[in-house]
């Protein structure tokens, strides 16, 4: 429950603004100047707002749609992602958001006819150019869904723009914007899994591996496209087994000609952002680990990345040769 | 070790700190003399009586700070009235603050507190007869404290009275004493985002027992520290016994290390 709504006196007036109001009722509004006011500010405490953050709706001014970092890409030459919040309901312990962002209050940036007209810009500059967009990058592109109504309004308008891919990243489980249409090639839908042993420790708040599951299978039953997110890759005691019983259980209920792609991506914290992360979380065994720290990152070691990849690709080709396979890894 | 928590709190009057000093059982503390400091038995509960002087706010504030040895994991009370012209009276959570004349406005961050009525007030530096919830203090304590802790680890409590009351102490008392168990309610709130806060700068297990017994220097210290994190994250054994046959600092430093990097993560 949101028990605090600050919002820009900008956006006071719009009618998405009162729409998202209307969903809070008991809640107090707080009006404010920008949004930076309250979520940017230092000396606050991102853990103690974790438990219950509030709530921010604002005006984006730029910055709509921005390219991604090297090495993040499912195929296309040109990727880009686009974020119409900061901040996520979930608490992975090992999200970057944490170490990023000085609050973990949700911003929502109601002017979502703005990352539209920026897309269709971008689409407009690059006619010849295979693009893929990604939504999820600085939020869950899904969870909040109910309130924000981003992909319901979004989607109907994406689905015909041919040249480009459009990836939402999730673990929720609310599909209802997607099932509401007919399945589209351009679109993916792309969840973010762990083996259950390490989503039950590091995924807090999020749905069980065994929801997400199920939610892919009635999407692809449909006949939407899924994207399978390995990212990050996370070694532990057993890894290989926890791993090979992950891709037993979804090849089991997935069928894997609606398997757009599948991608891994190794554990990865700039070294100023595992810093603060691990005094937030002191007690976390995930952060006491002897990561080996390469061009500015902390990681896993080199050799042992590899091998977790290759384990992982070499599951995936027994079951299907023909899906492709991406590595997403700064280095 | 268990993590303490720790709360220090300003008020303005005698009739705003009696109900704090009688539940805590808190006594002056004469060694401190500039504004009364006082404090109870544990050492974890603690209040400065400033007046309602602006500069007073800030300076008892700062005097409070040191004379308690508060840290980052304190929290922070400022607990008192405001004034309006309505005649009925109200316990407020303050979740925006503005000073008059320059307006600059503050936000105090309110988590998991939904048995509080909220309001915005304003901090004046006289008397005034605005038609507004106003107060003299609270903007100068927050901005004064949110310099040394977090702002979830600061509350501003303030009882609307008229502003004819203002200097009704009878009335004071009195509506101290109806909204203290729920301003105690909201204390304990804070008492636990302390012993959050605490997690990040106690010191690990081992860390006190080890150091008494070996010399560090300044940056061994800082080593240890961190290491002893990991170490305990990865192990559960007791540590002080591998360390039977290890006598120097240096060598205490190599043993965690070698042994942080030979840990597993098993959850």
């Amino acid at each position: 429950m949101v028990n605090t709504i600050y919002i820009e006196e900008k956006i006071r007036t719009f009618d998405r603004t009162k729409k998202i109001l209307s969903k809070f009722k008991n809640s107090r509004h707080i009006y404010i100047k920008q949004y930076s006011e309250i979520f940017n500010i230092k000396n606050q405490n991102f853990r103690i707002q974790k438990s219950n953050p509030s709530l921010i709706l604002a005006f984006k001014h730029n910055n709509y749609v921005l390219n991604t970092p090297e090495g993040f890409g499912i195929g296309s030459k040109k990727n880009y992602y686009f974020s119409h919040m900061y901040n996520c309901i979930y608490d992975c312990r090992y999200c970057f958001l944490q170490g990023m962002y000085s609050s973990s209050n949700y911003v929502l940036f109601v002017n979502y006819e703005n990352f539209l007209e920026k897309i269709y810009k971008i689409i407009e500059e690059n006619k010849n150019e295979e693009l893929t967009f990604f939504s999820g990058y600085d939020c869950d592109s899904i969870a909040l869904e109910k309130i924000t109504g981003f992909v319901s309004y979004i989607l109907p308008k994406i689905i015909c723009k041919k040249n480009s891919l459009f990836e939402f990243r999730t673990k929720s489980t609310q599909l209802e914007p997607f099932l509401k249409h007919q399945p589209y090639d351009n679109i993916i839908i792309a969840f973010s899994l762990l083996p259950e042993e390490l989503a039950s420790k590091l995924d807090h708040r999020t749905p069980s591996i065994a929801k997400r599951i199920i939610s892919i299978k009635k999407l692809s039953l449909s006949g939407w496209k899924i994207g399978l997110r390995f990212d990050p890759l996370i070694y532990h005691e057993n890894w290989e087994k926890n791993y090979e019983k992950l891709f037993q259980q979804i090849f089991l209920n997935i069928d894997v000609r609606n398997i757009h792609s599948i991608s891994f991506g190794s554990l990865r914290f700039p070294k100023k952002m595992f810093k603060k992360i691990n005094k937030m979380y002191p007690e976390e065994k995930l952060f006491s680990y002897d990561f080996e720290i390469r061009q500015n990152y902390l990681s896993f070691n080199e050799r042992l990345e590899k091998e977790m990849i290759d384990f992982c690709k070499s599951i995936v080709e027994k079951n299907s040769k023909n899906i492709p396979v991406f590595s997403c890894t700064p280095f | 070790m268990k993590n303490k928590s720790k709360i220090c709190r300003l008020v303005s009057s005698i009739e705003e700190a009696f109900p704090f000093i009688n539940y805590y059982k808190m006594e002056l503390q004469k060694q401190f003399n500039l504004f009364p400091i006082y404090c109870d038995p544990s050492g974890e509960n603690w209040l400065v009586i400033s007046d309602e002087n602006k500069k007073n706010t800030s300076f008892a504030t700062i005097y409070l700070k040191n004379c308690s040895e508060s840290k980052s994991n304190t929290g922070w009370i400022n607990c008192g009235f405001g004034f309006q012209e309505k005649k009925i009276s109200n316990c407020y959570l303050i979740d925006k603050l503005s000073k008059a004349n320059t307006m600059e406005t503050l936000y105090p961050s309110i988590v998991n507190v939904n048995f509080f009525d909220r309001a915005e007030i304003l901090s004046v530096n006289k008397f005034t007869n605005k038609d507004c919830f106003w107060d003299f203090n609270s903007f100068d304590f927050y901005k004064t404290v949110n310099k040394f802790v977090n702002k979830e680890l600061i509350y501003i409590i303030k009882i609307s009275i008229n502003r004819n009351n203002f200097l009704d102490n009878v009335i004071k008392k009195q509506h101290m004493k109806k909204y203290f168990e729920k301003i105690i309610r909201l204390e304990n709130i804070l008492k636990k985002y302390s012993i959050i806060e605490s997690e990040s700068i106690s010191s690990p297990k081992f860390f006190c027992q080890i150091t008494r017994q070996f010399h560090f220097t300044t940056s061994e210290k800082f080593q240890l520290h961190t290491l002893l994190r990991s170490w305990n994250n990865l192990y559960s054994r007791n540590l002080l016994r591998d360390l039977k046959k290890v006598n120097k600092a240096d060598l205490i430093l190599k043993f965690l290390k070698s042994d942080i990097k030979k840990g597993k993560l098993i959850w």
